[in-house]
């Protein structure tokens, strides 16, 4: 049996994957089913998927700092390594991200379809990311301003956690509908 | 959702680069630089593969062999039932269309480029959101499967 990766092993292997010469290679895919076959084939990510929990823990923080959501491709690496941890923490994670919309392109649907595996919600795929943005307003909006306001100065190993602006999200819904 | 119909007048979904696009689509078209990032690429990976036309997450392979590069779609077989019929293919035209499986789904298609006595020399095909080329047909990524059928667009 394979010894599971360490902490410093883990974020290497992170650090190659947010490597463009080598993430690059998921703008070849037309559907969001050729992206995930070419994200499963990089270097690592098999490994990253079934290695255990620190694994999940490194990824939610790679994804709560603020500059990997504008890397798309590291951002699909991410939702799909996390798409083999479901958890309470993975879904709370996701749905501020869903609700305002943060994750485009792929990721739209791989955020969806990894936040409602951890919710243990099933849909079909037609529906997942309607069904993800209706479950993750239900949990965005029962979060408590303090809860809101602790994420928003709560820090996983350094790192700040993202929350949505619900005023910001329903004005713009408003701005969209009009 | 904007509307494209095929030639029997159903409705194909597909989306548009714009702010607040319809999913899968982005929000903005590649950057200069980006764009000059992702020939790199491709001249590194893909050195036989001829660029016709820039990377772009405008359209995709499918958008770009059934419906002249009008958006990003992702459900083909509307096209192929309504459009297009299937042709042997040994008996290749130009301007056909290659179509590619993997494990029973369509993952990419490509438009017939040059042929001799039948036979397809190369293809022109959109690579995702890289950008539109010329190859040989079995020189592709290989999440694009294998070429398995050639159809021949309706007459009129």
């Amino acid at each position: 049996m394979k010894k599971s990766l360490s902490v410093t092993s883990i974020e290497k292997a992170l650090t190659r994957l947010a490597d463009p010469e080598l993430n690059t290679e998921i703008d070849l895919a037309s559907s969001v089913n050729v992206a995930k076959d070419i994200i499963h084939s990089l270097p690592g990510v098999k490994r990253l998927r079934r290695d255990g929990p620190k694994v999940s823990k490194a990824v939610l923080n790679l994804l709560a700092r603020t500059d990997t959501l504008k890397e798309e491709n590291l951002t699909s690496i991410a939702l799909h390594i996390l798409e083999a941890y479901p958890s309470e923490d993975v879904k709370l994670a996701l749905a501020p991200g869903i609700v305002a919309r943060w994750y485009l392109g792929f990721n739209t649907f791989l955020a969806a379809e990894t936040f409602l595996k951890a919710a243990r919600i099933e849909a079909k795929s037609k529906d997942v990311i309607a069904v993800a943005r209706r479950e993750a307003k239900k949990i965005v909006d029962k979060l408590p301003p303090k809860i809101v306001d602790r994420h928003q100065t709560q820090t996983v190993d350094q790192h700040p956690v993202r929350t949505v602006d619900k005023h910001r999200t329903k004005t713009a819904a408003r701005k969209k509908r009009s | 959702m904007a509307t494209f119909r095929t030639s029997l007048g159903h409705s194909v979904p597909h989306c548009h680069v714009r702010p607040n696009p319809v999913d899968p689509c982005d929000a903005t078209e590649w950057t200069q630089a980006e764009i000059q990032r992702k020939r790199h690429y491709m001249a590194k990976h893909f050195p036989d593969a001829e660029e016709v036309r820039p990377p772009s997450r405008k359209y995709n392979c499918f958008g770009y062999a059934y419906a002249r590069a009008h958006g990003w779609f992702e459900e083909p077989d509307l096209f192929i039932d309504d459009d297009f019929f299937e042709v042997p293919k040994d008996k290749a035209r130009r301007g056909d269309v290659l179509v590619y499986e993997k494990d029973g789904e369509i993952v990419h298609s490509a438009i017939v480029n040059s042929v001799t006595d039948g036979t397809i020399e190369t293809v022109r095909s959109k690579w995702g959101k890289l950008a539109a080329v010329i190859h040989l047909p079995r020189e592709v990524h290989p999440a694009y499967g294998r070429p398995v059928r050639l159809l021949r667009r309706n007459p009129g």
